[in-house]
């Protein structure tokens, strides 16, 4: 199988080697072990095992939308398999880790307190890495046959990490702007223009500080749009390299913070908070990885309806985020009903949904019946949003050994 | 209880061990559990760490390697410090000032609701206060500022933690003006002021050099809770603090949350810094302490000479309690706006649309961390309450000369040990004790470690007040009805229980307003209000948070009141209580 | 006086020490069934705490050695609300909490709630406070607080009186009222009863015992200068 045959990171081979040996493994998984039982005769012994199961799912509370999401999500498995699941609210999926890694610690190998956690990055690299997760899982599961690993590869490594069906593809994400259109009608479409428009902005926008996990993406988007050869991004950060290859991100911020909020002395906390500031014009410009949330926010009150989206022109950042069981979950057939409910075409129709959250979907259109594509294509666009078309390229995530390196980096730079 | 009574030395055993187990046990194993990781032992982590690195200070020594860590020690101290110290120079200065005035009523009767908003709800009312786009900038815009756009200035979040300074003095006032009453009801202030007015002394000076020397032992405690918790807070600080870099405590709590395991041996080191430098502020006061008694001494007993501008400091203390009460009351009224408000954009001074949405979905979704909430805080505070009188009726024995001292002293000092170790130092080890215990994420395991945090409280605020019962009455009553427990039950009980529902009400709130304990040991399972109200803080969405901030006010709000108007009912005919 | 014998009240060479410091030499006498003995002595020389050795509240710092016999019982070994005494300090310690007439069923047995309303009726008629019953203690005058609390102490029958200066806290009109007052329920009573005091009033006439520094001193002369 995938685990066993590869390493625990990849070393010096490019990216895209893997890519490729993931889209020739990841689209038939495990059929050869499984051959005497079929998907669906195991998967009916898993749905009698999770009946009055409760699943505690450990995932980030901050937006009240996704909360409602989740809640629609867990009547919807109450009603159709009888299992109850309990949202646990999170400020920082961190947290949850060190909670697996503390029952670690303490020995508990079953009955522990976290039966699924939303997650992607690097804390499922962290997860994966220190053996907090339970055996690969997702093959087993009849809606994942419906994801679209072929064309969407971050839902096969999650920030170069590979999954090796150890967590669920819930959904996509792709950093998008955010610009208030009564203040400043015309967006940037890179990294030069955005200092540009800030000179004659002072002061309208800012990033959160890293560690934050949108701040990062920032540094990171910045990156790739600033090196001369983004194909080292791809290659695990080699000390000695850093700082030549990082030197042109750092010139830049150094010339874009005096230009940002509060003189790039502080910063927001979160994204969530730049969407606050946004509608209280204090920033013209935020950002987010979801690109419905724009319409999301105005059809909420939250943001006023002369907020648009826009994405940079050589494309950005996208990836997946997953939901994971740990090795030592205690409702386990539960969590994996669960996970399992969240990648079907009705759970993510509906949170495709911009008035419900506007997540994109991880499934591949081609998989679905015909009357839930069609659904798919009939589902509003938002007054905000970007067309697909209009989206444009996605970027891989860099190595995820860059993110470690950019933090602190960063972190000695401007935060001390 | 049965201890105060028959004085049996098995009573007293068993109240001194359950003490030891409830109180003492947890910190201590949470205090190993850290310092093993911060001396490089943490199994379970398949770290690139090597075990010769064990019981080693590599962990230590990378805390300040990191680039942040000195400029964030700096302004933990430096915002501890000055607020802690603000806020008490403060609170005595009101009451030097305020004390012969008319104010003085309203001061006293300021002090419960002002304790009883939580401090994550007054930081986040206080964003929405200040802000460049907060509601006193709508408020004078665009008429007198001329300003459409809110201006870009570094007021909240700013790199000195001026706000978060400014926070905690608001917030910590009027506790050390709860502690300054409980301190002056000791002793006949009153008389010693008119004997010293007598010799010629001017109010200010008298009570400089007579009534302050008398009630700082009783303000020492609560003057290094305050540090404490000033140097290891993290809802606040997340709130007004800044961010790059943020406070110590902040720092190690993105430590202990980082995606990469390894910064576990950081936070755990960076934890024990913290209760390090707490350590070293004591030892720093005491030796404060012992120099300002040396140096005060010829000036003690210097003689009168009146050098007092009352008048003036009088005026500026009445308005300085006025601002505190304005701002408070406006953090409070920004809350409530923002909670009934749909859309409310700058430069408007109240909003465009109003809505019930989000209190009517709150009340769903917030059913049961409410009740959770209700029940821990009921529960905790109960106990405290219940342990506080047992410990105190033995105390005020021993004053009698009725029994003997036994562990007193000791035991009192471990009773406020939880309020004088930084949580974050020892929440981590506590974690894994309950884990190990299979105790965690249960709402019994969240209701025993919010007794540890809320007995320091119930027993400060009422200690006072109940060694001051004349005990001839309790005997009395024990004669007359031929029994301890009922003379106990029906005459001290009731004479006391003001001062006893008061005290539940402050043990009720500081439970309520439990974060990272809550967090740590209900693992996540157990969801109370101020959970759901931090995650919710981040400043998502401001309608939300500003419900969310005002239930979190609301449960120990309807705590004090009851405490205040129940014996009010139950002795509307009584005069004397 | 003989059929009175078994409720009298008596101490045998009765010695209270602190740090092996004796506060009086040993004393002894016995106190018959609505006798009064009177203890009078500067302040200091132990009165209050031959009282408090009585009643049985001694702080743990003073030793007593010697009997002490009620109703031919040895007090000795009971704690304080076993011991079937009144106590009255000058302060009347009535309950604040509770009104007039709750203060007064508190020391009144559990039982029938109409015989105890009309203990409560009578015990107000005798000292001439009818209808105070519903009355909040804080408005009595101190004089009437005074005799509340003396008759609370009564209604819980108990086998000897107490009294550390109970007259000393009211003014001069009052304080003869009260002491009569007292003196008459004592004999109603018919309860040995000992009195501490510095006041030479309150040696009402020479049929009254005194005490002073643990000598027993002449009975019945009033005009005895110990």
């Amino acid at each position: 199988m995938l685990k066993s045959t590869q390493k625990k990171s990849v070393d010096s081979a490019a990216l895209y080697r893997y890519i490729a040996v993931a889209l020739l493994t990841a689209s038939s998984p495990s059929w050869a072990l499984d051959s005497k039982e079929t998907i669906a005769e195991q998967w009916q012994k898993t749905l009698a095992e999770a009946k009055g199961q409760t699943v505690y799912f450990n995932a980030w509370g901050g937006s009240q939308t996704i909360n409602d999401y989740i809640s629609w999500a867990a009547k919807s498995v109450k009603e159709q398999y009888q299992v109850t699941v309990k949202q646990v609210k999170i400020t920082d999926t961190g947290d949850v880790v060190s909670r697996i890694l503390a029952e670690k610690t303490a020995n508990r190998t079953t009955g522990g307190s976290v039966d699924l956690v939303w997650v992607n990055g690097e804390n499922f690299r962290a997860m994966k890495d220190n053996e907090l997760l339970a055996d690969a899982y997702t093959q087993r599961m009849p809606n994942y046959a419906l994801v679209d690993t072929e064309n969407k590869p971050s839902t096969v490594y999650d920030f170069t990490t590979p999954v090796d069906n150890l967590e669920a593809p819930w959904g996509m994400a792709q950093l998008v702007f955010m610009h208030d259109t009564e203040k400043l009608s015309v967006a940037p479409t890179d990294m030069a223009s955005l200092l540009q428009t800030l000179q004659s902005n002072k002061g309208r926008f800012s990033y959160p500080a890293l560690p934050n996990f949108h701040g990062t993406t920032f540094v990171k988007q910045a990156l790739l749009e600033l090196v001369d050869d983004p194909q080292l991004l791809t290659k695990p950060v080699v000390e000695a390299d850093f700082a030549r290859i990082s030197a042109p991100l750092w010139v830049y911020l150094d010339k874009l913070h005096p230009l940002m909020w509060r003189g790039g002395k502080t910063f927001p906390k979160s994204a969530q908070q730049m969407k606050q500031l946004l509608n209280d014009s204090e920033l013209f410009i935020s950002l987010s990885f979801n690109p419905s949330d724009a319409s999301n926010a105005i059809a909420n009150d939250e943001l006023p309806n002369s907020v648009k989206t826009y994405v940079h022109a050589k494309g950005t950042l996208g990836n997946t985020h997953f939901v994971a069981i740990p090795f030592n979950a205690n409702a386990k057939a539960g969590a994996e009903v669960f996970a399992n409910f969240l990648m079907s075409a009705k759970a993510q129709l509906h949170k495709a949904n911009p008035t419900v959250w506007g997540d994109p979907t991880v499934l591949a259109m081609d998989k679905l019946s015909a009357d839930e594509r069609k659904a798919f294509a009939e589902l509003p666009l938002g007054v905000a949003t970007l067309t697909s078309e209009q989206l444009g390229k996605v970027l891989l995530e860099p190595h995820s050994s860059w993110v470690s390196a950019l933090e602190k980096a960063w972190i000695a730079r401007y935060a001390k | 209880m049965t201890v105060s009574w028959s004085g049996s030395r098995l009573a007293k055993s068993l109240l001194i061990a359950l003490i030891c187990l409830v109180f003492i046990a947890p910190i201590l194993i949470g205090l190993i559990g850290t310092w093993l990781p911060a001396l490089g032992y943490l199994p379970g982590l398949n770290s690139n760490y090597d075990s010769s690195r064990y019981l080693s200070l590599d962990a230590m020594a990378q805390v300040f390697a990191h680039p942040s860590t000195v400029a964030s020690l700096k302004l933990s101290v430096g915002s501890a410090l000055s607020a802690t110290f603000i806020a008490f120079v403060l609170s005595q200065w009101l009451c030097l000032n305020l004390y012969r005035s008319a104010l003085w009523g309203v001061l006293k009767h300021s002090i419960a609701p002002l304790l009883a908003i939580p401090h994550l709800a007054f930081s986040v009312g206080l964003v929405f206060l200040i802000s460049p786009s907060g509601w006193l900038m709508r408020l004078v815009s665009p008429v007198l500022t001329g300003m459409s756009i809110p201006p870009d200035w570094l007021i909240v979040n700013d790199t000195y933690a001026a706000s978060l300074t400014l926070g905690l003095v608001l917030k910590e006032t009027p506790f050390f003006l709860l502690m300054s009453l409980s301190a002056l009801s000791r002793f006949e202030h009153q008389k010693t002021l008119q004997i010293a007015a007598s010799l010629g002394y001017s109010h200010p000076v008298a009570w400089q050099k007579l009534i302050f020397p008398q009630m700082y032992p009783q303000l020492r405690l609560p003057m290094l809770a305050v540090l404490s918790y000033s140097l290891s807070v993290i809802d606040i600080s997340l709130v007004l603090g800044p961010n790059a870099p943020a406070t110590f405590a902040v720092l190690v709590n993105q430590w202990f949350g980082h995606s990469d395991l390894n910064f576990r041996y950081l936070g755990a080191a960076g934890a024990s810094l913290l209760l390090l430098l707490v350590l070293m502020f004591i030892l720093l006061l005491y030796i404060i302490e012992v120099f300002l008694k040396k140096a005060t001494k010829s000036w003690l007993v210097a003689g009168a000479k009146d050098l007092a501008k009352e008048v003036v400091s009088q005026w500026m203390a009445k308005v300085t309690l006025f601002f505190m009460l304005l701002v408070s009351v406006g953090c409070m009224a920004g809350l409530l706006v923002w909670s009934f408000s749909q859309r409310w954009r700058f430069p408007d001074a109240l909003p465009e649309l109003y809505s019930l949405k989000y209190w009517q979905k709150s009340g769903l979704q917030l059913l049961e961390p409410l009740q959770n909430t209700a029940i821990i805080g009921i529960s905790s505070a109960l106990i405290a309450v219940l342990i506080c009188i047992a410990l105190l009726q033995w105390q005020s024995k021993v004053q009698l000369g009725s029994a003997k001292p036994g562990f007193k002293k000791s035991l009192l000092w471990l009773i406020y040990v939880p309020m004088l170790v930084p949580q974050v130092s020892f929440l981590f080890g506590v974690q894994v004790l309950m884990v190990r215990l299979n105790l965690d994420g249960q709402l019994l395991s969240v209701i025993w470690i919010h007794l540890l945090f809320v007995m320091p409280y119930a027993y400060l605020t009422l200690a006072q007040v109940y060694l001051r019962f004349d005990e001839r009455y309790l005997q009395q009553a024990s004669i007359l009805c031929q029994s301890k427990w009922r003379a106990f039950i029906y005459v001290k009980l009731p004479m006391l229980f003001k001062p006893i529902a008061f005290s539940f009400a402050v043990a009720f709130a500081v439970s309520v307003a439990q974060y990272l304990p809550t967090l740590y040991i209900g693992a996540g399972r157990v969801n109370t209000i101020t959970l759901e109200s931090v995650v919710l803080a981040g400043g998502s969405d401001a309608r939300v948070s500003a419900v969310f901030a005002l239930w979190q006010f609301i449960l120990p709000l309807i705590v004090y009141v009851a405490a205040l108007v129940i014996p009010q009912i139950c002795f509307r005919n009584r005069r004397e209580l | 006086m003989k059929k009175n014998t078994d409720k009298s009240f008596r101490l045998d060479n009765l010695q209270l020490s602190v740090d092996g410091q004796t506060l009086f030499l040993p004393v002894s006498f016995q106190i018959l069934a609505g006798e009064l003995l009177v203890v009078m002595g500067p302040s200091g020389c132990g009165k209050s705490s031959l009282l408090s050795a009585i009643a049985g509240a001694l702080p743990s710092a003073i030793k007593m050695t010697g009997e002490l016999i009620l109703a031919n019982k040895s007090l000795n070994l009971l704690p304080i609300e076993r011991r079937g005494i009144g106590l009255q300090y000058q302060q009347d310690l009535l309950f604040p909490h509770l009104n007039v007439a709750g203060n007064l069923l508190f020391a009144l047995p559990r039982g029938d709630k109409g015989k105890r309303a009309t203990a409560v009726e009578a015990a107000l008629e005798s000292a001439n406070m009818q209808g105070f019953g519903e009355r909040d203690v804080a408005t009595l005058s101190g004089g009437q607080r005074a005799r509340i609390s003396l008759l609370r102490t009564l209604l819980a029958r108990p086998k000897l009186l107490l009294l550390d200066e109970p007259f000393s806290r009211l003014d001069d009109e009052l304080r003869q009222d009260f002491r009569l007052f007292v003196f008459a329920q004592i004999k109603r009573m018919k309860i040995p009863a000992i009195l501490v005091s510095h006041d030479r009033q309150d040696c009402p006439n020479k049929e009254y015992y005194a005490l002073s520094l643990g000598k027993m001193v002449a009975l019945g002369d009033n005009n005895n200068p110990f």
